[in-house]
């Protein structure tokens, strides 16, 4: 009897561990069913998707209390929601709430949401929600996710397609969950249905620094090509020159009012001598004075807000400023087009056409041999710099009847930098001297949009708490900013510093510590609960070039060592260097990969510690006669 | 200024008259009045030179409101009644020059409630409560264009019939715009329980967030109205005035308000200018059959509803019971001394307010440590019962440092009550405040503050006369509220890391936020029940009907998971390092001090801290300044100030922070810790003793008052630069 009893125990470990459910959440979903199906609607000659979601959650306490939500829009409906506990029906009067559904970054959107709140009493009781709902037009079918906010036992998926209709199913992120597939043929339907079972899936975990869900989390990119019902046929994305072509239809007469815009143009541009510095003007123009707005309301979601209008409300979305810059730069007699593109949170490229290959338009300037991307929504960013998340993005640019596929370059390391140079010495017992600072590319765009996020009156303290490294005794005067209005060139800071921070004299030596920014002391990865690669803000170089004079008399007698750690994702250089009147302290933290793999967090960690024990060395400097 | 509250007089009498219009024509001549003729302070454009620096400048800001009210006949379905229909008209108008993008973005978007009908059916009558707001805006450029929004390209986030809700992305406007912007309100309302001076209390702050050049305040109410006003530290007064129609004006205008300025230590309801004014029907229904509290504004009215209260509660003797049996019979009582006996019984009234619980706190477990009690109503029975037991006591009425003087009191909530016991030249306290609040420990808010003191006159059951005479509440000294913290430090093996062992003795008010962070509701609830030879939790909570059905729910919540303590000891060791510990461990709460009897909060921690260790050489620097945590710093642009010193209480912090050196290695810089300064603000003294390889330090840093005036500021600095240089203050380990 032994055997099986060991065999048993063993099973249970297994599933717990694979589980690894979150004893701190309220429920988990002890089962699942989404259905999915292709009908026919005579009545409005359309194609629609019936799809039914039963979710069973399972209290893991007592009076669990979750929300429960479904997002829906002009093409979801919200047919019927009920839910039952335990098997009965919920209290009298219970009315789930449809409301507008508003986040942080968009303004309006016709997107809304049904929701209410999910009280279950007892431990271990069930209830289970029902959601029935109608998607109006297989464009917007455009994928189904397996994981759900709260860890999942057992989940099926099934979809039912008609051989009428055409439609490709891709599987993303299947690798290490325990996903299986099953295809049958209904021949009373003559419909194919594919069901996938899932078991022992995790919960969905928000982690800062991330990939977008499509890189995470097991799901199936859906592609409606066709159908070909009752005597009609439909053509949605078959192919991607399909989904240019009803891109292109929504870019018909983007200007109302040519006029304005080119008076406009003609203003911006009247100083300008050059055909590159009217092009800038144009660009800082737009992004200077164009309020990033998004609106997305059905259609117009997707069909740029004219650009005249957005000329005059002085605000507008992504499509809107792009619209904007091509229109002033055509007025000009530039070849600007507009184009559309994923951001790096979109794990997928043009290869599979979908509404959900992009979410973000710019415009593109074909100038000398050259195309130049001119994103409007980089509010501090120059010309010819790219952010991280559209560098090395596929685009779909406007080109007549076709399109145009390009891809965004990827820049440099040497786009940003953030250049410390100071020349320093000691007085009274403290660090006195000058210090320059120098900021590129994205660096620079963060700086910019910091001093700019504080009341005009408090950003210059707000800059000195900054440059002080959030060192508490870092006194600054005579502080200089420059390149602050003027995107096109980079961003200088200059002062003169005293501090008794980074000094401490014991007898007659100093201590002295000549980096008072430290940057990545903190930046080791917590491996047990990171479950994302850790993705950077952008691509860094940060240098440090401090020179101390020596005080007369004195001579240097302890050098920390130096720190050398060079991988493809990163480097770390430190190094301090003697001469007979001065210290000379060199830094360069370079981050040259902004995807860090988590096989690579120890190492990672690692090289953390290093750093933050060159950084935690202190030079000595004694009097000669010691 | 006649110009401007003509023009506003105008707006409300539009209002009336305009009832059959829709919303478009409504609208319409709304802006028309606003905006068609405008006075001097809402022509503006310039602003003066000494503010071109700020994010924005408010040119001019007015608000007015309009009360009017008419009885209309109402059938309800059993019976007749006269509903009052109240209507309240109110235009918030403000001109406001855009210096920044910070400001840009704060005025570039304005929501607003459109409409909101909350009428209420009974089956053919209807109680009319409805809300309409209307909207203008309009851009002056620099150049003189004026160009006015089309607020018809407002989006509505909700749209039913009963409740609409707007948003307008304001089209065009720039940084070194002008932005004129109004947004007018109306209410009508026929359900008189919405129509209490508390309901009706608006407070204005004659100091903004940024600079006012002009500020209007405007009000007029119908001959049915009864009006309560206050002007609080040095706002001026309400100009009271009576139109032709015997309406009651009440109007205000201050010119050239600075911004102000956010300070340390300091309580705004009590520095700030500020009006509050407030208004219901005169109507005696409700006061008299509905809500005894909803007519009563001001300090004597208050205390006229709390002698109400007090004659027509039914006396519970369930706590005079308890105390008896506490006390074996009432032989044992007579026999404790008053102290102990007041301490049990002070106990039982506490154990009855925060061992009860209701649905509010089955909702949200996590809230049930920061109940606060009514004091208003706790002290009714604890006096009554007191009078019963013939022990001579006195009720002091009180404001909280923290809001409204006791002068400016409005409604029954701005205020609170204190039980002071006669006990010879040593008086005992019972203060209804927190669930860790000790016998004769009174909240930090109260300290110090000027009482109202009522002495109870029983002449029957349902008669209770106030006496009043005045009383100062006491002040507890600096020593009584202590956190005293031993560490003791030892550095790793590879010298990178310190090791603090840590035991935190709080005493006085600077444990109350430690115990509701550290504690679970479940030890809390079960000191309460322990003092006083309660229920358990389990039979009270199955006599409530509330909530007897969440008991399991309740219990479970109550209690911390080993996770959530674990997160509560890393979240106060995040608070006092301002780093996270790389290892947290040996964390546990040792005395609770629910009671007075074991007064002293404590509990001990160990964590491992990063970066406080520097390597010079063969040496090391070790931070140990920092290891008592982070002390005040004084910036530069804090020096400098007018506003007088709230103290959140009078408080010591001493740390004794023990340092194993280890072997090998020579400690100096020792002298430098050998610090003292003392004024009659406070003190900071720091000394350190190296005792064969223990080096300990000793800081101790103490604010004397809780309260100091502004004069004497400088003095409080010295005494927190004191404190700030030790907290940078280093040691060196010398290789020998």
């Amino acid at each position: 009897m032994t055997k099986p009893f060991f065999a048993f125990l063993l099973g249970i470990l297994c599933v717990k561990s694979t589980l690894a459910f979150d004893t701190d959440s309220a429920v988990y979903i002890s089962s699942a069913k989404y259905t999915y199906q292709f009908v026919s609607n005579k009545k409005t000659s359309s194609v629609e998707i019936k799809q039914k979601k039963v979710v069973s959650y399972t209290a893991n306490d007592f009076q669990a209390n979750i929300p429960v939500a479904e997002v829906f829009n002009n093409h979801i409906s919200i047919d019927n929601v009920t839910y039952r506990i335990d098997g009965k029906s919920p209290p009298y009067g219970f009315k789930p709430t449809y409301t507008y559904y508003g986040g942080d970054d968009i303004f309006y959107s016709d997107s809304k949401v049904c929701y209410f709140p999910l009280i279950i009493p007892k431990k271990g009781d069930n209830a289970t929600v029902t959601f029935e709902e109608t998607v109006n037009d297989p464009r917007y079918f455009t994928s189904i996710y397996f994981s759900d906010k709260y860890a999942t036992s057992q989940k099926q998926v099934e979809i039912k397609i008609p051989r009428w209709m055409k439609v490709e199913l891709k599987e993303y992120n299947f690798n290490g969950y325990n996903i299986t597939k099953a295809t049958s043929y209904i021949a009373g339907d003559d419909a194919d249905l594919i069901t996938y079972t899932i078991s022992n899936l995790p919960a969905v975990k928000n982690e800062p620094n991330s990939p977008g869900p499509s890189y995470l989390y097991p799901h199936l990119l859906v592609m409606c090509k066709s159908a070909s019902v009752n005597g009609q046929n439909f053509t949605y994305f078959n192919t991607l020159a399909d989904q240019y072509s009803w891109y292109k239809s929504l870019i018909k007469n983007t200007v109302t009012d040519e006029a304005v815009i080119a008076a406009k143009a003609k203003l911006l541009t009247a100083d300008a001598k050059t055909d590159m510095d009217k092009i800038k003007a144009i660009f800082y123009y737009v992004q200077d004075n164009i309020r990033y707005i998004a609106f997305e309301d059905g259609l117009a979601g997707f069909r740029p807000e004219q650009a005249d209008v957005v000329l005059a409300k002085k605000y507008g979305d992504c499509k809107g400023m792009a619209n904007l810059t091509k229109a002033l730069l055509t007025s000009l007699g530039y070849d600007a087009k507009l184009c559309w593109l994923g951001t790096d949170h979109i794990a997928y490229n043009y290869d599979t056409p979908s509404l959900n290959v992009d979410n973000h338009m710019i415009c593109a300037l074909n100038y000398g041999d050259k195309t130049y991307f001119l994103d409007a929504t980089e509010t501090y960013l120059g010309f010819n710099q790219y952010a991280r998340r559209i560098q090395g993005r596929q685009v779909l640019i406007e080109n007549g009847d076709n399109y145009l596929l390009k891809t965004v370059p990827v820049a440099d390391i040497s786009q940003n930098i953030d250049r410390q140079t100071a020349s320093l010495r000691i007085t009274d017992g403290l660090i006195t001297g000058e210090v320059n600072y120098l900021w590129k590319g994205e660096d620079k765009e963060e700086i910019l949009a910091g001093i700019n996020s504080v009341k005009k009156e408090k950003a210059e303290d707000a800059m000195m708490k900054y440059l002080s490294g959030n060192n508490n005794d870092y006194t600054i005067t005579g502080m200089k900013l420059s390149g602050i209005d003027n995107y096109d060139k980079d961003l200088e800071a200059k002062y003169t510093v005293k501090t008794r921070n980074g000094i401490s004299s014991f007898g007659k030596a100093y201590y002295l510590d000549m980096d008072n920014t430290r940057e990545l002391i903190d930046a080791a990865i917590k491996t047990d609960d990171r479950q994302h690669e850790y993705w950077f803000a952008h691509k860094t170089s940060i240098n440090r070039e401090v020179e101390l004079a020596l005080p007369a008399g004195y001579k240097v007698s302890a050098l920390p060592a130096p720190l050398d750690i060079v991988n493809a994702d990163y480097e770390f250089h430190v190094k301090y260097t003697a001469s007979p009147a001065k210290v000379t302290y060199s830094k360069n933290l370079l981050i040259k990969n902004t995807r860090l793999a988590k096989s690579k967090f120890t190492q990672w960690n690692k090289d953390i510690e290093l750093l933050a024990k060159t950084y935690n060395e202190s030079l000595i400097i004694k009097p000669s006669s010691e | 200024m006649k110009k401007p509250l003509l023009l506003l007089t105008l707006i409300l009498t539009f209002y009336v008259s305009a009832h059959a219009q829709t919303y478009d024509q409504k609208a319409s001549d709304i802006q028309k009045l606003v905006w068609d003729n405008p006075s001097a302070e809402f022509s503006a454009k310039n602003i003066p030179a000494k503010y071109n620096n700020e994010s924005a400048v408010i040119l001019a800001k007015a608000y007015t409101m309009q009360r009017t009210s008419s009885l209309k006949f109402k059938f309800l379905i059993i019976t007749a009644g006269v509903a009052n229909r109240v209507n309240k008209i109110a235009t918030y108008h403000e001109r406001v020059k855009i210096n920044d993008k910070v400001a840009l973005e704060k005025y570039s978007t304005l929501e607003y409630q459109k409409k909101f009908d909350n009428s209420l059916n009974f089956g053919i009558a209807k109680i009319r409560n409805i809300h309409e707001t209307y909207v203008g805006a309009k851009i002056i450029k620099a150049n003189g264009q004026e160009i006015v929004v089309n607020t018809n390209e407002a989006v509505l986030t909700k749209n039913t019939s009963k409740d609409q809700q707007g948003k307008l992305a304001i089209p065009g406007l720039q940084v070194g715009d002008i932005l004129d912007y109004y947004i007018s309100t109306e209410d009508s309302s026929e359900n008189g329980g919405l129509d209490s001076f508390k309901d009706n209390d608006q407070v204005f702050v004659l100091a903004n967030e940024y600079p006012v050049l002009s500020y209007s305040l405007y009000f007029q109410f119908n001959k049915k109205s009864s009006v309560f006003t206050i002007s609080a530290n040095g706002a001026p007064d309400f100009q009271r005035t009576t139109n032709k129609d015997g309406d009651e004006i009440y109007s205000l205008t201050v010119k050239d308000l600075p911004k102000c300025k956010g300070e340390m230590w300091s309580s705004p309801f009590r520095q700030f200018p500020y009006v509050e004014i407030t208004n219901s029907s005169k109507s005696k229904f409700y006061a008299e059959y509905v809500d005894k509290g909803s007519r009563s504004a001001g300090l004597d009215a208050n205390k006229e509803l709390l002698r109400t209260h007090f004659n027509n509660y039914i006396l519970d003797n369930e706590p005079q019971k308890m105390l008896k049996e506490y006390f074996d019979g009432k032989k044992g009582l007579k026999a404790a001394p008053l102290d102990s006996s007041m301490q049990v019984f002070y106990n039982i009234f506490k154990y009855r307010i925060f061992g009860s619980y209701n649905k509010g706190d089955v909702d949200d477990m996590s809230a049930i440590n920061y109940r606060t009690a009514q004091s208003n109503m706790a002290i009714i029975d604890v006096s009554r019962l007191l009078t019963e037991m013939k022990i001579p006591h006195q009720i002091l009425l009180v404001a909280s440092r923290e809001s409204n003087s006791l002068q400016n009191v409005l409604n029954f909530n701005d205020f609170g009550s204190i039980i002071k016991i006669e006990n010879g030249n040593k008086p005992l306290y019972m203060s209804f405040y927190d669930a860790v609040t000790h016998f004769n420990e009174i909240p930090a808010k109260y300290q110090g503050e000027q009482a109202l003191a009522i002495t109870t006159i029983k002449k029957n059951s349902s008669n209770y006369v106030f006496e009043e005479s005045s009383a100062t509440i006491p002040v507890a000294k600096a020593n009584e509220n202590l956190v005293d913290e031993q560490l003791q430090v030892s550095l790793s093996t590879d010298m990178q890391k310190l090791k603090v062992q840590r035991l935190v003795k709080q005493t006085g008010y600077i444990r109350h936020s430690s115990q509701r962070a550290l504690l679970s509701a479940m030890d809390i609830d079960k000191a309460l029940m322990d003092d006083v030879k309660g229920d358990p939790l389990e039979k009270r909570i199955s006599k409530t009907f509330e909530i007897k059905k969440y008991k399991d729910a309740l219990i479970s919540g109550m209690a911390k998971s080993a996770n959530d303590t674990r997160n509560d000891f890393l979240e106060e060791a995040k608070g006092q390092y301002d780093q996270e510990p790389s290892q947290l461990s040996d964390f546990k709460v040792i005395n609770a001090a629910i009671n007075s009897t074991k007064p002293v909060f404590e509990y001990t921690s160990t964590v491992v801290l990063n970066n406080l260790v520097k390597k010079a050489g063969n040496n090391f620097i070790i931070d140990a300044g920092k290891l008592c945590g982070s002390f005040v710093q004084i910036k530069d642009d804090e020096r400098q100030r007018t506003v007088d010193v709230y103290m959140p209480a009078a408080r010591t912090f001493k740390y004794t922070v023990a340092i194993n050196i280890p072997q090998g290695y020579a400690v100096k810089g020792m002298e430098e810790f050998n610090k003292q300064k003392v004024n009659k603000t406070g003190s900071f003294s720091s000394n350190a003793v190296l005792k064969g390889n223990v080096l300990t330090i000793v800081a101790t840093r103490s604010y004397t008052n809780n309260f100091e005036k502004a004069a004497d500021w400088p003095l409080i600095t010295e005494v927190a630069d004191a404190g700030f240089a030790f907290n940078n203050q280093k040691i060196l380990l010398e290789k020998l």
